[in-house]
């Protein structure tokens, strides 16, 4: 960050991105979303690389349930095996969180939020990511909390090539 | 009222069993006829309000009053465990604390005690894979996660963890358990919401104790509020009319069959073209779950 601009624009607040009004599940972030110190333990610091340790073996997805998800045909219980859900936080770091964790404050759905990453606070971005086969991991924008901030989109996907280096990136953007 | 029972037992040490004056075997299960006096107004439950409240909601229904209610108690899961195998005693719905604090050994630190807990109700939703289970607790929050992840995810559709007295819902959770056990037995119950009581009529779309919390996700909780207090009623016919008050709109990818919640972009390039849905339509064509479904994951595949 220099100057106090940050090259990732402008951080949001949950929901912030939206040029829409926002319907009655988005007025609010529900207080089960916006626990932290619940999934603390889990949530990983790319700051340093490495892969998340939480589930201990890293979930690796595989083309063909790659292609279910980008043509929106996939159980999601499935999915949520294999997605993770990244931000990059107001410090510009990129956290990152297994959505297939079971979040028991979550009555309805059991499950975690960007905001149970970032405790409800503003963030840069959002997004899910997946690792595959061959060292790849696939990102997308996403998260609609944190996600829909086109213009910046380059930059992050520079920012993760540079945090992984030993990794290839691919643009996924949109599934 | 339907001929249908429902089978219940709560395990929970927080039972003041005391002031029963040593008319029960405390290692064994305890029928809820025996229970009766303690709901009384006068007899206080230290430190568990909520429990006793739970325990006066099933005691008074006039399900239990019929029979249709079989409620009994253990005061550990161990005691369960053993009615279950040498008694077949297999309730349709297990009500299970999380802390066992009266029987905690003075050898085990919380992390073991946590273990010791989730062995005991995996074994128990081992032995009963017809049953339901409410993970029914003041400490709901800080169970170990990771003990749901390695040993319970397999489980997750037949439990659901909620805090004891917890309002922030449209309902509270000793509301919900009780709708749950109603919804159980009648196709038409009046199930508690708040302070209100709301006929529930089931049909293909509305059949579940969540459905409430379905419709809150979708309309707010104050609206869903004011459109209760005047309705009185949850059915298809008054659900589609609260849903036709709505402004906002889906969308419907016909070529994929899938419903969307934003047109953007995106959207229209990959799934186009999008026809607007009402929420009503959507509801009408496609079910509640199908419209909540949308609105948390943004599509949803018919």
């Amino acid at each position: 960050m220099e100057n106090g601009k940050s090259k990732f624009g402008d951080l949001t607040e949950p929901f912030g991105r939206s040029k829409r009004p926002l319907p009655p599940h988005k007025q609010r972030v529900e207080d089960g979303h916006k626990n932290r110190e619940l999934f603390a333990d889990f949530i990983h610091n790319a700051k340093n690389n490495g892969t998340p340790n939480h589930p201990s073996e890293l979930q690796i997805i595989d083309d063909d349930l790659l292609n279910l998800i980008k043509k929106r045909e996939y159980d999601k219980s499935i999915k949520k095996k294999y997605c993770y859900i990244w931000v990059i936080n107001k410090d510009e770091i990129i956290e990152i969180l297994w959505e297939g964790l079971l979040n028991p404050e979550d009555t309805l759905f059991n499950e975690v939020k960007h905001t149970n990453i970032t405790a409800g606070e503003k963030a840069f971005h959002g997004g899910e990511l997946f690792f595959g086969k061959d060292n790849t991991i696939y990102i997308n924008n996403g998260s609609d909390r944190y996600g829909d901030a086109k213009e910046f989109w380059t930059v992050v996907v520079d920012h993760f090539k540079t945090i992984y280096k030993k990794y290839k990136i691919e643009d996924i953007q949109g599934i | 009222m339907g001929n249908k029972n429902i089978q219940i037992c709560i395990i929970d040490d927080s039972l003041p069993f005391q002031k029963l004056n040593g008319k029960i075997d405390d290692t064994k299960l305890i029928n809820a006829k025996i229970i009766e006096p303690l709901i009384e107004q006068t007899v206080k439950w230290p430190n568990e309000p909520y429990l006793r409240d739970l325990t006066a909601l099933i005691l008074n229904s006039k399900y239990y009053k019929s029979g249709n209610i079989i409620l009994n108690w253990a005061l550990h899961p161990s005691f369960s465990i053993t009615a279950i195998k040498q008694e077949n005693y297999f309730p349709d719905l297990v009500i299970f604390d999380w802390e066992f604090l009266n029987f905690r050994s003075i050898n085990r630190n919380k992390e073991d005690e946590a273990f010791k807990v989730a062995d005991e109700l995996k074994e128990m939703l081992d032995l009963l894979p017809d049953s339901f289970f409410f993970v029914y607790s003041n400490v709901a929050s800080q169970i170990p996660i990771y003990l749901f992840k390695k040993e319970l995810d397999k489980y997750a559709k037949r439990f659901q963890v909620l805090p004891k007295g917890n309002h922030k819902l449209i309902l509270s959770s000793e509301n919900l358990i009780y709708d749950y056990i109603l919804l159980y037995l009648d196709d038409h119950p009046f199930i508690r919401i708040g302070d209100q009581e709301i006929r529930f009529d089931k049909s293909r779309y509305l059949e579940n104790y969540k459905d409430i919390l379905h419709l809150e996700f979708i309309l707010g909780q104050e609206s869903l509020k004011n459109e209760l207090a005047n309705k009185k009623e949850i059915s298809e016919k008054t659900v589609r009319e609260m849903l036709q008050n709505f402004d906002f709109k889906l969308y419907l990818s016909k070529d994929y069959h899938i419903l969307i919640s934003e047109d953007t972009e995106f959207f229209k390039d990959n799934f186009g073209p999008l026809t607007e849905i009402s929420y009503a339509e959507a509801f009408e064509k496609y079910g509640l779950y199908a419209l909540s479904g949308v609105l948390n994951d943004n599509t949803f595949k018919l």
